[in-house]
């Protein structure tokens, strides 16, 4: 029995409420633990008492992306982005940032995120890290490789920059063991765009909700357009750690969903006075 | 007190001195903070080594390294790996574990290595076994030093010299190498400044080599391995006894001839084969198709299983040995062909080779043992190159990793180096020929016929060839960038006969080929075969040269028939992207009012540039990534 267990963590108790530390591991907090606990349960050795105490992760992980941005007449993006995570992407992050510093972390999250086209040049503005807490600002500007995309008349994007998965990650068909996230996470994302003078609004995804039974994962995505502005939220969640063999299927069906919903593109018309005069 | 200082001294002492026991504390093991300014991986403070030669059969290696060990990734710092048996022993092996203030924390104990055998996967019996050493802690920095000293009992191959390790601050490195006057040291130094100094002791040419402050070497993204870019000295014996052979390396020549003469002999055949050889020769109906024959019937008969027996594994196997177990390895098997061709007539001589994807070349002016493969060159016929130890490979293709560079080829009357065939961009080679029926929802039913040759060949090779249907499938699904896809049916016959470029077939089913919003559907230009590369940002002060592990030619060709009620209301321009390094195009066009035909192309010619070319390779395939992602646009009317 003893020798299942290989590691030492402290449960504070404080009143009600209690709490998990790993003093081991200085990447995490009160709370937060090293993905590498979040194993089961763990025993606790009180002074004249045992018990079980589950170990799974108690600070929700989110990340929320903020993105206001401007799309100019020849297709090129400038945009403020707010980068807020809590929890383990706070942790995560943190790490990255501290191991790779500053142009090292927006590196990844490009690399990991924005597909469409390559960043010319970013900028940081503010940029603050707590234990459990990480708020980014910077500023992008694509000013080589065009980010809208022109098929004859039409000019379309997608909308979706951050939260894109490029493909769905559970590709195999069939699978012998159970799903694992290390965590539950809830990854939000807005955007706003302002579209260049000159072009009309021909086309924007619709709205969509997709939830999984019992609520256990969950997508939304909502599209608004005020005038020259387009607002797009997408906000995707996962809310069981563990997915059996069984719910594979479904899991895989949800990602299909998710990658397939943030393909969508947004379509935008030239005005025919523009149109003479860009060509 | 003076005891210490008696330890210190011993510390100081230059050149084949062994310290028996190390002591419970020493300042020069402490580990100062600033330390963290060289690396935060690892800091050697000194790695010394000694060999000495005292025949040309017998040698001692002596090595003393102290690593102060700054951080979880330099963990393996504390790992000793120690070959035996064969033509090495070891002697003496002591080791510990200081912490960052010098205090000894933990002694290696007599029985604390791991024992194991170099059994492989591929590898069924050898002489050679393995010691592994391990110290490790938990508190970082701290401090592992290691002494230990090998006899060395054959010198073909002498030890070479790599003072530095991956992201690593060396203080001082130093190899010594005492011989006797008589023998002759052959040595060259690579990637570095550095010169040997030499001196006489007594009955001894003594050479030594000093690394200080090395800096941890700058890796960047596609530049050359670290082993080609890492300083290290080669060192290798004029006159070498191995066993009962006696050899030199003071020309390709002479080393080629004590390889022929090991081999000597060892070509019967037994009478069955002899029979077999006969007939299949005789039946063909040209000399390349008799020599294809008898190379697919020597691929029936055998599997490679390395066995390093004997003079460190360099003696070939008996040709009847071969025959008799069905098994051999790479020195045996192209015996076992050459053996065989030789009986019909046919000339065929071994080629020794640096077998490696990412290997360099061989240094060509320093005779020495650099290889650790074999292959066969038939030189008439058109020349054909055999690889004798895969039963899935095609005729005349030996693979990426033999390819483009020298080897030693062995023939009775003088041994030479010879280049292998260059796989470059005509040869590597990938071709999808795709026809796709979409249906309104974006769902598509899609034939794909594709052809590989060359690196494609290789990768398809390793990943499908002999393997079961399911893994074959797994993989598929890993190589599209398609979602939910389902393979409906596949036809891999072109792999499993051995074609030289052999061609599949698939029938897939897929949802949400094409992305639909509002009454359009978007058609992805390119969405089978999307460039996986993901550039890094540029650098402009980028020194490495820009080294692709290969060129290659990628062409993709779809016809897509439309949905009922669906017509073609945008499609991206036609580009055509052309610079001396590359080329790219993308081509859509109408068919007729139901269909529209995709050609895009993407040629990576040269795989090696100056590093001021670096940006301008960014750039391209900046550009081939946003021409990949364009959209056909299709609107219901």
């Amino acid at each position: 029995m003893v020798n299942q267990f290989n590691h030492v963590i402290t449960h504070v108790s404080i009143g009600e409420d209690s709490y998990l530390l790993d003093a081991t591991s200085p990447s995490s907090s009160v709370n937060i633990l090293p993905i590498k606990d979040l194993n089961g349960n763990g025993l606790l050795v009180g002074k004249d008492h045992e018990e079980w105490v589950k170990l799974e992760s108690r600070v929700p992980t989110k990340q929320t992306v903020t993105m206001n941005a401007e799309l100019t007449e020849t297709g090129l993006l400038n945009a403020k982005v707010d980068i807020y995570s809590e929890g383990h992407d706070a942790i995560k992050d943190g790490m990255k940032l501290k191991n790779e510093g500053e142009s090292g972390y927006i590196e990844s999250i490009f690399n990991d995120h924005f597909e469409e086209g390559v960043i010319d040049s970013f900028h940081v503005e503010t940029g603050e890290v707590e234990i459990g807490k990480l708020r980014y600002r910077l500023f992008i500007s694509n000013g080589k490789t065009a980010f809208s995309q022109r098929s004859g008349d039409l000019f379309y994007f997608n909308p979706t920059i951050f939260l894109k998965e490029e493909k769905n990650p559970f590709s195999q068909p069939e699978r012998d063991i159970p799903v694992d996230f290390p965590h539950l996470f809830e990854k939000s994302y807005v955007a706003n765009f302002v579209i260049p003078q000159g072009y009309s609004i021909e086309q924007v995804p619709e709205p969509k909700i997709l939830t999984m039974p019992g609520g256990i994962a969950e997508l939304r995505r909502l599209t608004q357009v005020n005038n020259n502005w387009i607002t797009v939220v997408s906000k995707l969640k996962i809310n069981k750690k563990t997915f059996s063999p069984e719910e594979y299927q479904y899991l895989r069906d949800f990602y299909n969903h998710v990658v397939d919903t943030h393909n969508e593109q947004i379509v935008l018309r030239p005005e025919p006075s523009t149109m003479n005069s860009t060509e | 007190m003076k005891l210490r200082y008696f330890f210190i001294g011993l510390l100081i002492l230059i050149g084949g001195c062994s310290i028996q026991k190390l002591p419970e504390s020493n300042p020069e093991f402490s580990v100062s903070p600033l330390l963290f300014l060289k690396s935060d991986h690892s800091v050697v403070k000194n790695y010394n080594v000694d060999l000495e030669i005292r025949t040309n059969e017998r040698a001692t290696y002596h090595v003393r390294k102290v690593t102060h060990v700054m951080g979880n990734d330099a963990r393996d710092m504390g790992e000793l790996i120690l070959p035996y048996g064969g033509f090495q022993e070891i002697v003496s092996v002591e080791g510990a574990i200081y912490s960052s203030s010098g205090k000894l924390l933990r002694r290696l104990a007599k029985g604390d290595a791991k024992d194991v055998s170099l059994s492989s996967g591929y590898t069924l019996y050898e002489d050679t076994r393995i010691k592994i050493y391990e110290l490790y802690h938990d508190e970082y920095p701290y401090t592992v030093v290691y002494d230990y000293k090998i006899e060395l009992n054959g010198l073909l191959s002498l030890p070479t010299f790599y003072p530095q390790n991956r992201n690593q601050y060396v203080e001082s490195a130093r190899l010594n190498v005492k011989i006797p006057q008589e023998l002759n040291l052959q040595y060259r130094e690579l990637e570095s400044e550095n010169s040997a100094s030499k001196s006489v002791i007594g009955q001894d040419s003594v050479f030594n080599w000093q690394y200080k402050e090395l800096a941890p070497l700058k890796s960047e993204p596609y530049g050359r391995s670290f082993s080609e870019v890492t300083p290290k000295v080669l060192l290798a014996l004029e006159s070498f006894k191995m066993g009962k052979s006696e050899g030199r390396l003071d020309s390709w020549d002479n080393f080629g001839e004590w390889y022929y003469k090991l081999a000597e002999g060892r070509n019967e055949l037994p009478e069955n084969v002899k029979k077999d050889v006969t007939n299949i020769y005789g039946s063909a109906s040209s000399k390349r198709e008799g020599i294809r024959d008898l190379y697919e019937y020597m691929q029936n008969k055998t599997r490679y299983v390395s066995i390093q027996l004997g003079i460190g594994g360099w003696q070939p196997f008996d040709a009847r040995f071969v025959e008799e177990k069905g098994y051999g390895d790479c020195k045996a098997l192209t015996n076992y062909m050459q053996a065989i061709l030789n009986y019909v007539g046919v000339e065929a001589y071994p080629v020794l080779v640096k077998n490696g994807i990412s290997e360099a070349d061989i240094v060509t002016d320093f005779p020495s043992n650099q290889f650790n493969h074999v292959i066969l060159w038939v030189p008439e016929a058109d020349t054909i190159w055999l690889e004798s130890t895969s039963q899935t490979i095609p005729f005349n293709y030996i693979g990426y990793s033999n390819s483009d560079r020298h080897g030693l080829a062995i023939t009775p009357d003088s041994s030479f180096l010879v280049k292998t065939p260059i796989y470059d961009y005509h040869i590597n080679k990938l071709s999808n020929k795709t026809h796709l029926k979409l249906d309104r929802q974006g769902d598509v039913e899609m034939n794909i016929r594709s052809s590989y040759s060359g690196y494609y060949l290789d990768e398809l090779l390793s990943n499908i060839a002999k393997k079961s249907n399911k893994d074959r499938q797994r993989w598929f699904h890993e190589q599209f960038a398609l979602n939910f896809f389902k393979i409906k049916s596949a036809d891999f016959s072109g792999i499993d006969t051995r074609q030289n470029e052999p061609v599949l077939y698939m029938e897939i089913e897929n949802s949400k080929y094409a992305t639909k919003t509002g009454n359009r559907l978007f058609i992805p230009a390119n969405k089978l075969n999307r460039l996986e590369k993901k550039l890094p940002i540029p650098n402009e002060d980028r020194t490495e040269p820009v080294n692709f592990t290969y060129s290659f030619q990628e062409r993709d060709s779809s016809v897509i028939e439309l949905p009922e009620g669906f017509r073609v209301e945008a499609a991206p321009d036609s580009i055509r992207i052309s610079t001396d390094f590359g080329l790219y195009s993308l081509n859509v066009r109408d068919l007729d009012k139901d269909r529209i035909a995709i050609e895009r192309a993407i040629i990576l010619k040269e795989k090696r540039l100056p590093p001021e070319r670096y940006q301008d390779l960014v750039d391209f395939f900046a550009q081939v990534k946003s021409n990949d992602r364009k959209n056909i646009v299709l609107i219901e009317e």
